[in-house]
C-alpha cells in the first residue's frame, strides 16, 4: 500500500485490539520467522518444530512425527496438535492428522511466519488443540512484488521447483498464487532385521523414493479473504512395515490434502471485532501395501469430506474486561474407511460414516489491575459418540515492568478418539467403537525477562496429567491390534530459554529442556521421550549481505517399544545465504547433519525393526530468482 | 511480535501497529541520503529498532521481507546505547528523554532517518513522528531536522504529512 491509500485505513486501537504483543497471550509462544527459514535452509516444517523447546521430531521413512514436552505416543499421526493455516483448521476427519513433513500444505518458501501455542488451547478451540496449537501465517501477495522462481537439487536425486506470483493491485486486491513440485529418488537403505537371502539381504532399492505437489492460491480484499490449496504426495515404503514383502517397490501411501476457506472480518469500533469463516476440505489416503508377490497389493484406503462455519465476536466491555464469544459448526458428510484386496477380491472393511460436531466458547479477559491480566474460558464441545466435553482454562498474567511478564496458565483438555481409532478394521486389526475422548490437565509457571544490549531470557516449568490415553495394543485374547483407553501419564518439566540479538548481526537463541514423562501407575518411562534436550541456532551476517546459519539439536536416549534404547545424538545443520545476488537471485546451500552423525529414531508397532536409521550428511543448494 | 491471543484469523486486523510499519516502510523510500552513491546498488538496506512494544515488533516482521528497490531490508534491533554505524533509518521508542535526545544526536551526526511516535518526537529532534488522530495513522515531518542529518526528504511525504516543521527557531530558543 502507499502512503495515499495507508492515510485512508481505520485503525483498530492498541491495547484493546485481538491481535496482541506475545507479552500478553496466555501461553509459552515461539514464533519462527520467514527469514529463519530461508537463512536456516529449513525444508519442512518438521525442521521448523525441531527448533524449538520442548519440541522434537521423529520419522519411519514414511510420515514425521512431532513430540512436545517427552510425549510421542506410537499410532498418533500427530493428532494431539491442532495445526492451523491462516486459522483455519488443517487437521482432517479421520486420523485427525496435521502433516509436518513434505506432505504438509503449503511450501515453507510461502510462510510469512509460524506461531506456535505451547500448552492446551481446547478452550478456544476444541478437539485436537492439545499439547500446541501451530498457526502456519502465509505471505501475502504484496511481498512478492511480482514472480518468483525457485529451484533446488538436493541429496539422494531430489530436485524441486516452485514458481509464485503476488502482488497487491491498485484496487485494494491482493494476491497470491504459487505452484510446487518435487520429486525425489530417495536412497537405498540396508535394514539388518531382513539380512537374508530371501529378502536381499537386507537391501532396500529403490523403494525410498518421494514426490508430491502443492498448490496455494490467496486473495483478500477489505474485510474478506480467501484462501485454497492442494497437496499431494506419494512416498515410497522401504521399511516393509506392516508385515509387507520386503524390498518391493509397490508398497507406497499417497495422501491428497485440499483446503478451502472465505473468511470475513470486520474491526468494530471500540476495540471490538467479528468474523465468520465458511470452510471446506477433502481428504483422500492411498495406501498400497505389497503381502502377495503374484497378486496385486492390499488396498487401504480413506476419504473424508467436511464443511465447516466458524463465528466469533469480541468486544470491549467497562474500561477493563474484554470478552470473545464464539460457536463453530463441521459437517463430517464423508468419512470412509476401507480396506481390500483387488485381485481376488477380499472384502476387509468397509466403513461410511457421517458425523456432526458443535462447540460454543466464551473467554473474557480482565485488567484487575494495571500490571495484572486475567483470563478465564471455557469452550463446549458436543460430538454425537459420546456428548459433551468441557474445556475450561484460567491464566493470570503479571508484568511488574515492561521487561518482566510472570504468567501462570492451568487448562484442561481433551482429544476425541478419531474414526480410525474407532472403526478401522483391517487383516490383524479391529475396532472399538466404545471409545472414550482423552484429557490432559496442565499448570505451568513462565518467566520471561529482557536484561538488556538484546538479550532476552525465559523459563517456564510444567505439569501435565493425561487421562484414558487412547492407545493401540495388541489384545492378548484376540491377537488382534485394538485401540483402548488405556494408561494415564505424568509429566513434569523445565525449559529455559536465551534469546540474543545483539544488533549487529549476530542473533541466536539457546535452549534446555528437562522432562520426565511416565506412566502414573507403574512410574515407567515412556517410549520416545527424552529426558534432556539442548537447542541452538545462531546467525550472523560473514560478508556484506551474505549470513551464515548454524543450528544443532541434542536429544538424550528414548525408550523403544521393545524395551531398548535409541541411542543420544546432536543433530547439526549448516547454511549459508546470499540474498539478491546480481539484483535478482536468493542463493542458499545448506549441508544437514553435519557431522554424518549415525542416529536412529524409535517407531511405532507394525514395524518388524524396533528403530529406523535417519539420514547421515546430505545437503541442498537452491536459487529464487525474483522478477 | 503479533500474535491473536483469542482466535488466530487468517487476516489480522489493521492494527495500529502494522499501519505504522507500513508508513515506516513507505518513509524509507521516499527519502534520499547524501551517501547514496557510495553504497552499492544492492547493499543491504539496514533499519535498526531501538526501544520495545508493539510498533517495533510489528515494523520489523514487516519490513524483514521488504526491499528498497534492489536491496533488501535488513532489521537489527539494538540498545539505546549502540552505534548506528551501518544504518540508514532508525525507528526509535525511547521515553526518557536524555537518552532519547543522545540517540538523536547520534543519529543526526550519522545520516540516519529517525522515526517516532508522538508529538514530543519531533519537538526533541526527531525527523518523523507517527501520530493518531481520529483513528487515523498521520505523520509530523521536521525538515530542519532532516537537513541538519544531511538528508532530503521527498515533496511526496511532505505534501501529505500533517504538519512539516522548522524547529531551529525553537532549538535556539531553548538552548
Amino acid at each position: 500500500m502507499d502512503l495515499e491509500q495507508l492515510m485512508k485505513i481505520e485503525i483498530v486501537v492498541a491495547g484493546s485490539k485481538r491481535a496482541q504483543q506475545t507479552r500478553d497471550v496466555p501461553s509459552y509462544v515461539s514464533v519462527v520467522t520467514a527469514a529463519d527459514i530461508r537463512e536456516h535452509g529449513y525444508r519442512t516444517l518438521a525442521d521448523v518444530l525441531r527448533t524449538l523447546p520442548g519440541f522434537y521430531v521423529s520419522n519411519d521413512r514414511n510420515y514425521s512425527y512431532v513430540g512436545v514436552r517427552g510425549f510421542s505416543r506410537p499410532g498418533d499421526w500427530n493428532s494431539r496438535i491442532l495445526l492451523l493455516l491462516n486459522g483455519s483448521r488443517t487437521n482432517e476427519n479421520l486420523y485427525d492428522l496435521a502433516y509436518i513433513g513434505e506432505e504438509f500444505s503449503v511450501d515453507v518458501d510461502l510462510i510469512e511466519r509460524v506461531e506456535v501455542i505451547r500448552g492446551p488451547s481446547s478452550a478456544l478451540y476444541g478437539s485436537n488443540a492439545y499439547f500446541a496449537v501451530i498457526n502456519v501465517v502465509t505471505r501475502a501477495g504484496n511481498s512478492l512484488a511480482g514472480t518468483e522462481i525457485t529451484t533446488s537439487a538436493a541429496s539422494f536425486g531430489t530436485y524441486s521447483g516452485r514458481a509464485s506470483y503476488g502482488r497487491a493491485f491498485e484496487n485494494g486486491l491482493d494476491l497470491l498464487v504459487s505452484g510446487t513440485y518435487s520429486d525425489g529418488k530417495g536412497r537405498n537403505l540396508f535394514y539388518p532385521e531382513f539380512d537374508a537371502p530371501l529378502t536381499n539381504n537386507g537391501f532396500a532399492n529403490d523403494a525410498d523414493h518421494e514426490s508430491f505437489h502443492k498448490i496455494l492460491v490467496t486473495a483478500s480484499k477489505g474485510d474478506f479473504s480467501f484462501q485454497a490449496n492442494s497437496v499431494s504426495r506419494e512416498k515410497g515404503l522401504p521399511t516393509a512395515s506392516f508385515g509387507t514383502i520386503f524390498n518391493d517397490k509397490r508398497n507406497s501411501t499417497t495422501d491428497n490434502l485440499s483446503l478451502a476457506s472465505l473468511t470475513y472480518y470486520r474491526a468494530l469500533s471500540n476495540g471490538g471485532s467479528f468474523s465468520t469463516r465458511l470452510h471446506a476440505g477433502r481428504y483422500t489416503y492411498d495406501g498400497e501395501y505389497a503381502y502377495y508377490a503374484n497378486d496385486p497389493p492390499n488396498k487401504d484406503l480413506a476419504a473424508g469430506e467436511w464443511v465447516g462455519l466458524e463465528v466469533d465476536g469480541a468486544r470491549k466491555i467497562g474500561a477493563r474486561q474484554f470478552l470473545t464469544v464464539g460457536a463453530e459448526f463441521r459437517d463430517n458428510f464423508k468419512q470412509l474407511l476401507t480396506n481390500f484386496d483387488p485381485e481376488p477380491y477380499v472384502l476387509y472393511s468397509e466403513l461410511r460414516n457421517t458425523s456432526v460436531r458443535e462447540g460454543v466458547f466464551a473467554q473474557d479477559e480482565i485488567r484487575l489491575a494495571d500490571p495484572l491480566l486475567l483470563y478465564a474460558g471455557v469452550r463446549l464441545d458436543h460430538y454425537e459418540g459420546f456428548g459433551f466435553a468441557t474445556s475450561p482454562r484460567l491464566a493470570l498474567i503479571y508484568t511488574p515492568t515492561p521487561a518482566t511478564t510472570f504468567k501462570l496458565l492451568a487448562g484442561r483438555a481433551f482429544r476425541a478418539p478419531n474414526e480410525h481409532e474407532l472403526f478401522y478394521v483391517s487383516p490383524g486389526y479391529t475396532s472399538n467403537p466404545s471409545l472414550d475422548p482423552e484429557h490432559i490437565e496442565t499448570l505451568e509457571l513462565i518467566v520471561q525477562h529482557f536484561i538488556g544490549g538484546g538479550i532476552q531470557i525465559s523459563a517456564s516449568a510444567f505439569q501435565n496429567r493425561l487421562t484414558d490415553l487412547i492407545e493401540r495394543h495388541l489384545d492378548p485374547v484376540s491377537n488382534l491390534y485394538v485401540f483402548e483407553n488405556l494408561e494415564s501419564t505424568h509429566s513434569r518439566g523445565l525449559e529455559l530459554g536465551l534469546e540474543i540479538d545483539r544488533g549487529h548481526g549476530l542473533a541466536g537463541q539457546l535452549s534446555y529442556s528437562l522432562q520426565r514423562t511416565e506412566d502414573q501407575e507403574t512410574g515407567a518411562r515412556l517410549t520416545n521421550s527424552p529426558a534432556q534436550m539442548v537447542q541452538v541456532q545462531l546467525r550472523s551476517p560473514i560478508l556484506g549481505a551474505v549470513t551464515a546459519s548454524l543450528d544443532a539439536q541434542y536429544m538424550s536416549d528414548r525408550l523403544t517399544i521393545a524395551g531398548n534404547v535409541a541411542g543420544a545424538h546432536t543433530l547439526t545443520n549448516f547454511s549459508l545465504f546470499a540474498p539478491r545476488t546480481l539484483g535478482r537471485f536468493d542463493l542458499s546451500a545448506t549441508l544437514y547433519n553435519v557431522f554424518g552423525i549415525r542416529y536412529s529414531d524409535p517407531v511405532p508397532d507394525g514395524f518388524v525393526q524396533d528403530v529406523i536409521p535417519q539420514d547421515g550428511r546430505s545437503f541442498r543448494v537452491r536459487s529464487t530468482f525474483h522478477y | 511480535m503479533l500474535l491473536c491471543g483469542a482466535r488466530l484469523n487468517a487476516q489480522d486486523p489493521m492494527g495500529e501497529s502494522q499501519v505504522k510499519a507500513m508508513f515506516v516502510y513507505n518513509f524509507l523510500k521516499f527519502v534520499e541520503w547524501p551517501v547514496e552513491n557510495t553504497l552499492g546498488a544492492r547493499d543491504p538496506f539496514v533499519v535498526v529498532i531501538i526501544g520495545e512494544g508493539a510498533t517495533a515488533d510489528a515494523t520489523e516482521i514487516f519490513l524483514a521481507s521488504r526491499a528498497i528497490g534492489e536491496r533488501p531490508v535488513f532489521v537489527r534491533r539494538i540498545r539505546w546505547d549502540h552505534s548506528l554505524d551501518g544504518a540508514r533509518a532508525a525507528l526509535i521508542v525511547e521515553r526518557d528523554p536524555k537518552k532519547l535526545r543522545r540517540v538523536l544526536d547520534a543519529a543526526a551526526a550519522a545520516g540516519v532517518l529517525t522515526i517516532g511516535e508522538g508529538e514530543g518526537f519531533t519537538t526533541s529532534g526527531g525527523i518523523i513522528a507517527l501520530l493518531v488522530e481520529d483513528r487515523k495513522v498521520r505523520f509530523d515531518v521536521d525538515t530542519s531536522a532532516a537537513q541538519l542529518a544531511g538528508l532530503r526528504v521527498s515533496s511526496k511525504i511532505l505534501a501529505l504529512s500533517h504538519a512539516v516543521r522548522s524547529s531551529t527557531d525553537r532549538r535556539g530558543a531553548q538552548e
